[in-house]
């Protein structure tokens, strides 16, 4: 509870430094948006001269993306900045200035940097929910909504241990922001669409390995109502939730190796 | 001139010196490779060919499109924003506007010794994993000499967009959130990714009023070997006359800018 009163704080502090350069802010916001919306007009496009792709219509793609974009935008909203700038801050030696504070280390970098330009994908995300629901034959039970909500937890949480494992090498590489930058937009750039279309390297890859097909494409499966076209078992639909618990201690399992070897620069 | 081959050689040297980074971007080009790759192949699936504006389009037309594209892109990126961005910021640029060089033959140096690095380290790599993985097709040397001279202009033109883009900051003093519309501009119009000729009526006319597409799309269109000669000469000619107009367009802000420009600290 308390950490949550602590991070409000530190908030706080941001949005007032953030509201001294506002103009910045807005265009923080819009390039973001600008770049997503590209890719939904490129999928757009592509729809303009054929039917589907592998059997996913329109709005289904746009539905799995839009999954991916959200958990993302939130996943990057806490997690990307603190992560990315790691390794800087272990070159400089300001980490060192996060260990002699009453608090987590880890919380303590978390708190210290948010992203506000992801809040353009959250805004972008929820503008096209609610544009491609009425498209969709998804029947909006009281389970179902309660499963999506579990769901992108679940979506959250992987793509949130994935930025934090991937900034975590920066304890043993001195470039790990490109590390960072490779895996959480080059490689996640796969689950832009359904992953079927890869071949079965790629989904063993994505499945076992960096497990991005859990984001969205199992999931997708799940709502969609479709006939699983992949390689895997069916219960992998369900698994989301549980890939991203697991991959969750895992990351932090990674942090705890990673602040034991750490040594400071000593500047 | 002795002072720019140094700048050219530093920037080269400066990109051999991280490996690593080196090898993760050939491995970031690869994955968005077989992305698009994989994705045109199933769209392919069920049909030979798919209707674009200029005639049917065949599978294997599509994947050498997409590695020539990747290409492309490897070749003519240049760091001018992210380069200009920071010396507004740090105030670096009184240093560069007092020193006896132009601050644009500057950049334009820089830009020399990154691409002879990418044109070694990564585009040979993504050429022979293209030829070796993808089946890229060589379209034959006549195409091959012209669409060079077409990818030297569109770097030319991307240059100078990234430079005209990067002097706004004369006036507004972050850039990148410039420099990133601007790729996304190219990203779409440009048809890096899908090529102008699947686009509907309607984007495809804008398409041909914008500089963008001489980047991407019409030199590949000579690379594969889609227009005849007079094409190729209409294009190359076209590609000028765009940089005639980018020049004029950059030498009148430089001419409001400079006024304007305010240095931070130093």
């Amino acid at each position: 509870m308390s950490n949550i009163k602590l991070y409000l704080l530190f908030f706080k502090t941001y949005l007032k430094v953030k509201s001294e350069y506002r103009f910045s802010f807005f265009m923080d916001l819009f390039s973001q948006f600008s770049t997503f919306a590209i890719t939904y007009l490129s999928i757009w496009i592509l729809f303009g001269r054929f039917k589907d792709i592998n059997g996913w219509n329109f709005y289904e793609v746009v539905f799995l993306y839009n999954i991916n974009l959200f958990s993302y935008g939130l996943a990057g909203l806490f997690f990307f900045n603190p992560l990315r700038f790691l390794e800087e801050m272990i070159h400089s030696g300001e980490f060192d200035c996060l260990m002699h504070k009453p608090m987590s280390v880890f919380m303590h970098l978390i708190c210290r940097r948010f992203n506000q330009s992801y809040l353009g994908y959250l805004i972008l995300g929820i503008i096209v929910f609610r544009f491609c629901m009425d498209k969709l034959n998804i029947i909006w039970t009281v389970a179902n909504v309660i499963w999506f909500i579990i769901v992108m937890a679940g979506a959250f949480l992987i793509q949130a241990s994935i930025i934090i494992i991937s900034g975590t090498t920066g304890f043993w590489l001195t470039r790990s922001a490109s590390v960072t930058e490779t895996i959480v937009h080059r490689f996640r750039s796969f689950i832009t669409y359904p992953v079927s279309i890869y071949n079965t390297f790629v989904q063993i890859l994505l499945t076992f390995v960096i497990p991005y097909a859990f984001v969205n494409y199992y999931p997708g499966i799940y709502f969609l109502d479709r006939e699983d076209s992949s390689l895997f078992s069916p219960y992998f639909q369900y698994l989301t939730p549980v890939v991203g618990i697991v991959l969750m201690i895992l990351a932090m399992g990674f942090w705890r190796i990673g602040m034991n070897r750490y040594q400071s620069t000593g500047s | 001139m002795k002072a720019y081959i140094e700048i050219i050689r530093n920037s080269f040297l400066t990109g051999i010196t991280y490996r690593v980074n080196t090898l993760l971007r050939i491995f970031g080009a690869v994955v968005s490779l077989l992305v698009q790759i994989s994705l045109w192949y199933v769209l392919f699936q069920s049909k030979p060919d798919a209707t674009s504006h200029i005639g049917a389009i065949k599978l294997s037309e599509m994947v050498t499109y997409t590695i020539v594209s990747t290409l492309t892109h490897i070749i003519i990126s240049n760091q001018v924003i992210m380069r200009l961005d920071n010396k507004i910021k740090t105030g670096q640029i009184a240093m560069d506007l007092i020193k006896p060089m132009s601050l644009k033959a500057i950049l334009g140096s820089e830009m020399i010794g990154t691409t002879l690095y990418n044109v070694i380290f990564r585009s040979l790599p993504i050429l022979l994993i293209g030829i070796f993985l993808f089946s890229f097709q060589f379209s034959g040397w006549l195409n091959l000499a012209f669409f060079i001279i077409a990818l030297f202009n569109a770097a030319v033109i991307f240059f100078e967009l990234s430079y005209i883009v990067g002097l706004t900051g004369f006036w507004y003093t972050t850039v990148w959130h410039m420099g990133r519309v601007l790729d996304n501009a190219i990203r779409v119009f440009g048809g890096s990714f899908i090529p102008l000729w699947f686009f509907p009526e309607s984007l495809y006319h804008i398409s041909m009023f914008l500089p963008f597409r001489f980047i991407y799309y019409t030199p590949i269109l000579i690379y594969i070997g889609k227009v005849d000669m007079k094409g190729v000469i209409e294009i190359i000619l076209q590609q000028w006359v765009w940089i005639a107009i980018l020049i004029i367009i950059e030498k009148v802000i430089w001419k409001f800018g400079i006024k304007k420009l305010v240095i931070q600290g130093g």
